[in-house]
């Protein structure tokens, strides 16, 4: 604990020398050069105007653009959808998406919201019976989190997890999959895409 | 950090008033412009920090309903003088202090500093809409047709004092940033095509989808007018602040539809978009039925990785 100075004054007839005055004033400076702490500081005085951005926390959102199916490269010669071909092999990963950060130890707080949309031109799914998707979130190729099936043809997957991590550089991807082609299927077909996607990284320091 | 480094008093000189003044004028100067060179290492506890020290702001809004069963009806199409393009989600029932899914910082708007982050969270209830053939004829659109039909909500916000607080009319609201203007049409005509973003597409159709919740409109048929859907959809918007200090009045809840989401082509050049019906079928569909919802906020002011 610094020194806490208290008000006092002089009384009559004492006499100030060089070395009393010196003590008493370099206290003050003391405390003022460095040594101020919760002592000095009264409560529920420092709030969101007097911290330092980032003093607490980090986040680091997708951008510019949203995450989305269209535009990956994939097998599909479509921009719209994945098809049946993209998605034979299971999972698909968004990696050209992916965020890469390097986190305190902490907490990563992994947020991550988007549309999505089946297409029902399957020759088994001529209806809207019976086809699902699924995606999930995955930290330096492993999954942490995943969704339940999605049965509707439209929809939102929103998606939160937060997980202690330590320094040092991580990497966050998408992935998603679909149910296997039905026997006779084109797999060239049209069948799953997502877009609008963001991944929020939140890191609260320890 | 400010420091006050002056000299001590010499033994056997004379300690002026002038001087002493001035060694104190130091201290006293420096107490104006300390920051956290001045503060001791780990010396500050959670004692010292004010509540709301990283969420700056944050507040929510539901939408209650007196009646759950009926909901409130939201037109699915312009088509002329009847039905609507997109429209504000209102409030139903008779609480007079509810004005739906809205937001109000008018008396005191929400500030945006630079590096500021806002989330925005919201949920709909979509109850029934007036269209029982739906599940035998999906609607047109990518490849034969194979794409049905949907609707959506979605925030927006006002950046101006003058907004609508109330009724479905969106005066004074505009789409966050990178999404079409679209979004906010109130007279947007059938099989309009509202653009979305491609990644590595090198034209000039820079519109991106993030926060919207779409909603599928299969559900189960009681009758040629009336789709009991009966799906709660929701989405988080996220949008980080950037440059000089601005000012939010009101974030406010839309909806539209029915659309469909396919690759659109333009005189030759392909796009994506959520494509409205046809008048038709938008006909059709008549009205949707949202019967509760909500919508929430987050301010924070943290730093970029």
């Amino acid at each position: 604990m610094p020194y806490k100075w208290t008000e006092g004054h002089l009384r009559d007839a004492n006499i100030v020398d060089e070395d009393g005055f010196n003590l008493e004033y370099n206290n003050y400076k003391g405390v003022i050069n460095g040594g101020l702490d919760r002592d000095n500081l009264p409560a529920n005085s420092v709030g969101e105007d007097q911290l330092k951005a980032g003093a607490f926390l980090t986040y680091d959102l997708s951008s510019p653009n949203d995450l989305m199916v269209q535009g990956l490269g994939l097998l599909s010669s479509s921009p719209a959808y994945s098809t049946w071909d993209d998605q034979l092999s299971g999972w698909s990963h968004n990696t050209a998406q992916k965020s890469s950060v390097t986190t305190r130890e902490g907490m990563l707080h992994i947020d991550f919201c988007c549309w999505f949309s089946l297409a029902t031109n399957s020759p088994a799914h001529a209806t809207l019976e019976n086809r699902w998707a699924q995606m999930g979130i995955l930290l330096n190729n492993n999954f942490v989190a995943k969704t339940n099936k999605l049965w509707s043809h439209a929809g939102n997957v929103n998606m939160s997890i937060a997980i202690p991590v330590a320094s040092g550089p991580q990497q966050v991807h998408i992935a998603w999959r679909s149910e296997a082609p039905p026997s006779g299927s084109t797999t060239s077909d049209v069948s799953f895409a997502y877009g609008g996607g963001q991944l929020l990284l939140i890191n609260r320091f320890r | 950090m400010s420091k006050v480094s002056n000299s001590n008093v010499s033994i056997g000189s004379t300690a002026s008033s002038s001087e002493t003044n001035a060694k104190f004028s130091d201290v006293a100067t420096a107490t104006g412009t300390i920051d956290a060179g001045n503060v001791r290492y780990e010396g500050i506890d959670s004692t010292q920090l004010k509540d709301n020290y990283l969420i700056v702001r944050r507040g929510y809004v539901d939408n209650e309903v007196t009646d759950a069963t009926a909901g409130v009806a939201y037109s699915m199409l312009r088509d002329g003088s009847a039905n609507s393009g997109a429209q504000a989600v209102n409030h139903v029932g008779s609480t007079a202090d509810s004005t739906g899914l809205l937001l109000d910082f008018s008396s005191n708007p929400l500030t945006l500093k630079d590096g500021d982050l806002l989330r925005v969270w919201h949920s709909c209830h979509l109850y029934k809409h007036e269209y029982g053939n739906y599940i035998l004829t999906p609607g047109g659109g990518y490849v034969g047709g194979g794409v049905p039909y949907l609707c959506a909500t979605y925030p927006v916000w006002s950046l101006t004092p003058s907004f609508a607080a109330s009724g479905t009319t969106p005066t004074g609201f505009e789409p966050f940033p990178g999404l079409s203007t679209n979004w906010v049409d109130t007279t947007l005509g059938s099989q309009q095509p509202t653009m979305i973003q491609q990644p590595n597409y090198g034209g000039s159709y820079n519109k991106r989808s993030h926060g919207l919740a779409l909603y599928p409109l299969h559900g189960v048929k009681i009758g040629t007018s009336d789709m009991r859907v009966r799906y709660t959809g929701g989405s988080t918007l996220n949008y980080q602040h950037s440059g000089s200090d601005l000012k939010v009045y009101a974030i406010r809840i839309f909806f539209l539809g029915p659309v469909y989401y396919q690759r659109y082509n333009y005189s030759g050049t392909d796009f994506l978009s959520f494509t409205s019906s046809n008048v038709a079928t938008g006909a059709l569909f008549n009205n949707a039925y949202i019967s509760h919802g909500h919508v929430g906020f987050m301010q924070m002011r943290g730093g970029s990785v």
